[in-house]
């Protein structure tokens, strides 16, 4: 869902004819490069919190499958109140599934269920993992920032930093 | 003289309209974008949500939260819901790439539009250099 639009101008173009591109459009490139890697890590962090809260449940159902049916405990109202109560069927538990859907489970079908949607994120996770990996192409994105600086330097202003030329629109 | 820069003024008003134009398609494009995300987002999780209830038996207990209340649901009704959801999210889809389409079309042409009154413009200015 991440390299839906405008994925395949960079890599593309990049092995290309870096060189013959001007500095102008070097920096386009760049830019457009290192946003894609950022939504792509950005992506890849959202994944890694959503794994770790289904971690987290799973490791609640397990806890709470330990525990015999009645046993006394204390159910958490706000952060700071909790009120006493008894566990009355330690068995079934509702699964939040989206868009608004619980889906009553048996502890076993739950903890699947969290496995299961680890998995998925696991291999959405590894898939992303690989896109980014090609964009981030150490090599081209060293050879974009060489060929910047070069570039500049031939051009006689510092490399990377802002330009005084401004693009001039086409006649 | 006088003729002359009341025609540039001319020109430039129009250059200016153009422009707005131009900027005003570039915003709606980018809304579309935005709206479009919104509702593959949705899709995903509408396909997720579907993919659970496939894998349910017929007796399972499904319920729905509407507001702060979980109401029972038939298996059934859920199904179709999350069915017709789909369907409607995937039409909108396929609506907003066609409004898309469009628009670039649209843009497309006024950017020529531009660039060729701006050339027009640059040489007339030209001329009194």
């Amino acid at each position: 869902m991440a390299s839906s639009k405008g994925g395949s101008s960079g890599s593309g173009s990049g092995s290309v004819g870096l060189e013959k591109l001007s500095v102008e459009q070097l920096k386009a490139v760049k830019e457009q490069t290192d946003l894609e890697v950022n939504l792509l890590q950005d992506s890849l962090n959202n994944i890694r919190t959503a794994t770790s809260r289904l971690d987290l449940a799973s490791a609640a159902l397990h806890d709470l499958s330990l525990r015999p049916a009645g046993k006394p405990m204390l159910v958490p109202l706000t952060a700071s109140l909790y009120v006493s109560g008894t566990l009355d069927d330690a068995d079934h538990v509702l699964v939040d599934v989206g868009t608004g859907y619980f889906i009553e489970k048996t502890m076993v079908e739950g903890k699947e269920y969290c496995e299961r949607k680890i998995n998925l994120l696991k291999s959405n996770f590894d898939q992303l993992f690989e896109s980014k990996i090609v964009f981030l192409n150490l090599n081209e994105m060293d050879l974009v920032d060489s060929s910047i600086i070069g570039r500049s330097s031939f051009w006689g202003f510092r490399g990377g930093g802002h330009s005084s030329i401004s693009p001039l629109p086409p006649l | 003289m006088a003729s002359s820069t009341s025609a540039v003024k001319e020109l430039q008003r129009e250059l200016d309209n153009k422009a707005n134009d131009l900027s005003k398609l570039q915003k709606d494009i980018a809304k579309n974008h935005q709206v479009r995300k919104k509702y593959t987002i949705q899709l995903g999780e509408n396909e997720l949500v579907l993919k659970e209830l496939d894998l349910l038996e017929e007796d399972a207990n499904v319920y729905k939260l509407i507001g702060p209340v979980l109401v029972k649901q038939d298996l059934a009704e859920a199904n179709a819901n999350v069915h017709k959801r789909i369907e409607y999210i995937s039409a909108e889809l396929k609506r907003l790439d066609a409004a898309l389409q469009d628009l670039e079309e649209k843009q497309n042409s006024k950017k020529e539009a531009v660039r060729i009154l701006f050339s027009f413009f640059a040489s007339f200015l030209m001329q009194f250099v």
